[in-house]
């Protein structure tokens, strides 16, 4: 509006003349452009005119500038013309404006904003490359602007999928430069190709603002599904290589050797190398890329050690028999770089348990431990026998500057024993040739706190004695005290020679078996005896008669 | 029919000839002398007769029963006493002939010892034979002998070993065989013997016959040979018969027809001769005997 | 018959004598003490106590009995007259001669079957033999028998030879070490003897174990003449002991011990010899006799 009424004025007030030669301008955005005026008072008195400008769509920047100085009005005598000139920055946005300088009078100027094809002069020095798929083109480019002022150029381009360009003037990477008039500049583009192109023909579009220079690329060789290397070698503050840390990256894990060298091997990518290990702090590298079939040496990382830091190796299972102290071995290791001491504790010990340290033969509570040095030590731990099979979880913790721990699973068990009570305490049977012996006796658990399971029961005899029954084979289970009974028949054959012999009782479960003895005393059939010497008897009485019969005197 | 026929009986033991050509004939009931010095072939014979060796020729008959077919038939009812046997040493006398009675069919026990009796030796008759005496076992053998009532007894030098009492028991019992009617052949080289008791002699010299007959046909009758101290009176013999004087022996020779030197002992001994010598003289039958012997003695070394 | 008259009185002479009384009283001790030995094993077995009997002592034994009936059993008529005074008896002389035969074998049956009983009572009052049991038993006292009259047999025939009977005892001895205790020890060395050179062996092979292959031909066709001639060396032996009353006897017993689970060894060649050679003997000596002369 106000505009509007200021051009009114100005049409309507022809004292001064605001004058340009210039209608029309083109500018590229971001170009400083100068445009010179004149200011004529064809009046008869000194006149002081306010200088002000306006811009239609949007605002332009600008000052009115004479002499080199900033004005903002200007004094002019009768008849006295005054050259001078409206700075402004073109505008980023490209366009048409309108601008309207006013000094009493006023006069418009269009702005074109833009960037002019013809403005900037590109020569790729290389238009076509031959490369392996994952390298790198490197094209050298001149940039030349043409036009009198500052052309600001914005480098982008247009690359198959995964591959990556970068631009770099001297060194740096760019995206928008500005070229001062008649400017030749020489930047470099740097196009990334994925390792994972096929072979073939790529074009690669590099864009200068609006220009557009076509790069052919030919990828002569793949590196598809290959995997690629990171190579480097983890150090500590003394130079020394740091063994089995722990590499991860990605969803892999890798570790050092010992002398802190790991290679990995990963598909390509861009990971994040996560270094750890015990004793030091951890450290991350990020993005790291991957080429299928190469190598990105990483060189030399640095691990800091940790001033305090503590592991315990222990078994993280151990059994433990119910009324009996169990020895756990452990060791303590001092991974800092400083010496430290440790109290020893043991957290989750139930009731009536009791965990001791040990030291060879020496119950300690705490330990000294230098730098670098790891101490053996002994966990006793004592299950009192009201205690029941079960698993329980303990933690040894080793507190110091810094606090290790390590988790224990504790199994109680119980004894396993198995006996065998022969009835009435009798180890020893009688029986005479011939007869069928009957064994009864009961199979107990004796042990503590345990069930024994599929317990089998057998007898072996002598030679051909028959085991006729044994009644029952088979006992399922029998907890810790309970006892059944069983009965074992056996036949002594009737040849059998009166004698001593062993019956052996054999109970076999699952988890311990036990084998005892009776005595089988075998005697002769009493009338054995009394046949033997008859026949023995007949046989003199016979030879007797007949001598006596048919002998002489 | 002689109850013993002996025919061209010869036989040789390898290079030697014990029997040659021999021939001889016993009469039923005779006590018949078979003489001869020893390896004249006496028990050779005998064994032929009773087929307890085969000879290489010849017939012999025994009782009429041919020794070659039958000769088991011979023996039973032959018995033999020969030259040097034994007896059954464990066995008692009366079991050893009951053992061999029982190849007879067997004898009662009484008959076994009626026999014992006969021999002297009832009282023996439950000793075992090795406890007997040689004179024992001498009459068993006789026992044994006659065992099965043989009807020829075939006695082989007897009397050996005897005692003169036993010598004496064993003529007599000879004698009674004799009388029951049996044959005895009766075999010795004790001419003395033979004189006393064999009506018929042969002598046998190296395998033959070289006389047969009776004793007082071939060499005379009997006589006593007397030598007293100082010598007798003719007179006071001559009640017993022919009275003669050997000068060589310086002795009376009185011929008798049997042996009375008992009595004629007793007789000198009544006179006051005490009497160096009694001695019965078979007539002749040494002197013939050995003339023959010596005869031949030269014709068969010849 | 009359030789059975013979036999009877030889029988009664046999029984009553303190020799056979003797020789019976220790064969029964002996036996005896070969059963208590196994009763006293844990398992009494039939097996185990007749394996006893086969071992040579009670073969020696049982040889001396059989000796000692037969050593003087002519020669003793011969030495006493009694011989003499038979022969003027109605009977031949073979009839002596069987008529002895029988009597000494009835007496050694007797003397096998007495110590049968003896044995059986002893196991008895131990325990109830079952049937098999006592007919091993019997088997044994059977060939206990043949084995004691087959050595009768020897020294009869010797008796029967030789006109007295320290000659025919000196012989008969002679004959028995021979036969039980030299042929047994020297048959294998014989055999080899006879059997000629064993195949040697290819030495070059000997030395290097490793190299025992099999499929070697050099030591594939070792092996073979190895096998025949040791094949070749078991039928001499086997063959000589059929000559041995002593090894037909231990074999004949061994095999009444074995299991039906071994494989049974041929035993008839050994029953064969122990019937065989005593029947021979016997027809030598009966020739022999009848054939003699006063």
């Amino acid at each position: 509006m106000k505009a509007a009424i200021f051009l009114i004025l100005a049409l309507l007030v022809p004292v001064s003349a605001l004058e340009t030669k210039i209608s029309e301008i083109t500018a590229v955005p971001g170009e400083e452009v100068s445009i010179p005026l004149l200011l004529k008072n064809s009046g008869e008195k000194e006149e002081t005119y306010y200088l002000s400008y306006s811009s239609y769509p949007a605002k332009i920047e600008g000052y009115f500038c004479y002499d080199g100085k900033k004005v903002s009005s200007l004094e002019l005598k009768s008849n006295e013309s005054v050259g001078f000139s409206f700075v402004f920055t073109a505008p980023k946005e490209t366009g048409d404006y309108q601008l309207t300088l006013s000094a009493d009078s006023s006069v418009s100027v269009k702005v074109k904003v833009g960037y002019s094809h013809y403005a900037l002069e590109v020569l790729p020095k290389i238009r076509g490359l031959i490369l392996e798929a994952g390298d790198t083109a490197i094209i050298d480019l001149t940039l030349r602007n043409k036009l009198s002022g500052i052309y600001e150029v914005s480098l982008s381009c247009n690359a198959p999928e995964g591959w990556e360009c970068h631009f770099y003037d001297s060194g740096v990477e760019v995206f928008r430069l500005s070229l001062s008039a008649g400017e030749s500049r020489t930047i470099r583009a740097a196009i990334e190709t994925s390792s994972s192109s096929d072979v073939g023909n790529y074009s690669v579009v590099l864009k200068f603002n609006e220009k557009a220079e076509n790069i052919e690329i030919l990828v002569n060789k793949s590196h598809v599904n290959e995997k690629g290397e990171i190579r480097l070698t983890v150090i500590d503050k003394d130079g020394k290589g740091v063994s089995s840390a722990r590499i991860t990256v990605g969803n892999e894990t890798f570790y050092t050797s010992g002398d802190g060298t790991a290679i990995v091997e990963i598909m390509p990518g861009t990971y994040d190398l996560r270094i750890e290990k015990g004793g030091y702090h951890e450290k991350t590298i990020r993005d790291v890329k991957v080429k299928g079939g190469r190598t990105n040496n990483l060189g030399i990382v640095l691990l800091e050690k940790k001033a305090y830091y503590a592991e315990i190796t222990m078994s993280s299972r151990v059994s433990a028999t119910i009324g009996t102290v169990t020895s756990i071995p452990l060791k303590i290791k001092n991974l800092g770089y400083a010496d430290d001491s440790y109290a020893l504790s043991v957290e989750g010990l139930p009731y009536g348990y009791t965990a001791t340290f040990k030291e060879g033969n020496l119950a300690v509570s705490g330990v000294f431990i230098e730098s670098g040095s790891a101490k053996e030590l002994t966990l006793d731990i004592f299950v009192p026998s009201t205690a029941e099979p079960s698993e329980i979880g303990l933690r040894v913790i080793a507190e110091g500057m810094s606090t290790a721990e390590a988790s224990l699973n504790l199994s109680i068990i119980g004894t396993f024993q198995l006996t065998f009570e022969p009835e009435g305490g009798k180890y020893t049977v009688t029986a005479s040739q011939g007869d069928t012996v009957l064994i009864r006796g009961n199979v107990k658990n004796s042990g503590i706190g345990t069930i024994l399971t599929n317990i089998k029961v057998s007898a072996s005899t002598p030679g051909d004695w028959e085991v006729l029954e044994v009644n029952p084979e088979l006992i399922p289970s029998l907890r810790a005290g309970e006892s059944e009974q069983v009965r074992i028949k056996i036949s002594i054959p009737s040849d059998a020679s009166p004698s001593e012999y062993r019956v052996s009782i054999s109970l076999h479960a699952d988890q311990t078996s036990t084998t005892d003895r009776i005595t089988v005393v075998v005697q002769e059939k009493g009338y054995a005896t009394f046949l033997g010497m008859a026949i023995i008897a007949s046989a003199l009485i016979g030879l007797y008669v007949l001598v006596r019969r048919i002998g002489r005197r | 029919m002689a109850e013993i026929e002996i025919e061209g009986l010869t036989k040789s033991f390898g290079q030697f000839r014990a029997l040659d050509n021999l021939n001889l004939y016993v009469e039923e009931r005779d006590i018949f002398g078979f003489l001869g010095p020893n390896g004249s072939g006496k028990s050779t014979t005998i064994n032929c007769i009773l087929g307890l060796i085969k000879p290489d020729s010849g017939k012999i008959r025994v009782c009429g029963i041919d020794v070659e077919e039958n000769p088991l038939e011979v023996r039973r009812v032959c018995g033999y006493l020969p030259d040097n046997y034994g007896f059954y040493g464990n066995m008692t006398a009366i079991d050893n002939l009951k053992y061999f009675s029982e190849f007879y069919g067997g004898i009662s026990r009484d008959a076994i010892e009626e026999l014992l009796a006969l021999v002297g030796l009832s009282h023996a008759a439950e000793k075992k034979v090795s406890e007997f005496s040689r004179g024992m076992k001498q009459r068993l053998g006789l026992a044994q002998a006659i065992l099965n009532d043989p009807k020829v007894v075939f006695l082989d030098e007897p009397t050996y070993g005897l005692d003169p009492q036993g010598i004496a028991d064993f003529q007599k019992i000879m004698k009674d065989l004799q009388k029951k009617g049996k044959t005895i052949f009766f075999s010795s080289h004790i001419l003395s013997e033979v004189k006393e008791v064999c009506d018929t002699v042969g002598i046998i010299y190296r395998g033959r016959m070289l006389r047969v007959g009776k004793i007082s046909e071939l060499c005379g009758s009997l006589a006593v040979v007397v030598q007293t101290e100082p010598r007798a009176d003719e007179g006071l013999l001559k009640r017993f018969g022919r009275v003669s004087y050997d000068e060589k022996r310086d002795a009376w020779i009185v011929e008798v027809e049997k042996d009375c030197r008992v009595e004629l002992s007793k007789h000198l001994f009544e006179n006051g001769y005490v009497v160096k010598e009694l001695r019965l003289k078979v007539p002749n039958l040494e002197e013939f005997y050995f003339r023959l012997v010596r005869e031949n003695e030269g014709v068969n070394s010849g | 018959m009359r030789a059975l008259i013979v036999a009877k009185k030889e029988f009664v002479d046999i029984i009553t004598s303190k020799r056979f009384m003797a020789l019976l009283f220790a064969m029964v001790v002996f036996f005896l003490m070969s059963v208590l030995q196994t009763l006293s094993a844990s398992r009494i077995s039939m097996g185990t106590a007749i394996g006893f009997f086969g071992s040579s002592g009670i073969a020696f034994v049982g040889g001396i009995f059989g000796i000692a009936l037969g050593f003087d059993m002519i020669t003793r008529e011969k030495e006493s007259g009694t011989l003499r005074i038979l022969l003027t008896h109605p009977l031949f002389r073979d009839e002596i001669i069987i008529g002895k035969a029988i009597g000494a074998f009835l007496a050694i049956c007797l003397a096998s079957f007495v110590t049968m009983l003896f044995m059986v009572g002893a196991i008895t009052m131990r325990y109830t033999p079952s049937f098999e049991e006592i007919l091993s038993l019997a088997k044994l006292t059977l060939a206990t028998n043949a084995y004691l009259f087959t050595f009768f047999s020897i020294a009869f025939l010797v008796s029967a030879m030789v006109k007295n009977s320290s000659t025919s005892l000196a012989i008969t001895i002679g004959i028995f070490i021979v036969l039980a205790l030299m042929i047994p020890m020297f048959s294998s060395v014989i055999a080899q003897s006879l059997a000629g050179q064993p195949p040697e062996e290819p030495f070059d092979l000997m030395r290097n174990q490793n190299f025992r292959n099999a499929s070697d031909p050099r030591w594939v066709s070792y092996m073979e003449e190895m096998r025949s001639y040791r094949e070749k060396v078991q039928s001499i032996t086997s063959t000589i002991s059929v000559f041995s009353p002593v090894s037909s006897y231990t074999t004949i017993v061994g095999s009444l011990t074995q299991s039906t689970v071994f494989r049974t060894v041929d035993i008839t060649k050994n029953i064969l010899s122990l019937l065989i050679i005593p029947a021979v003997l016997f027809g030598i000596a009966y020739f022999r006799f009848t054939r003699e002369e006063l």
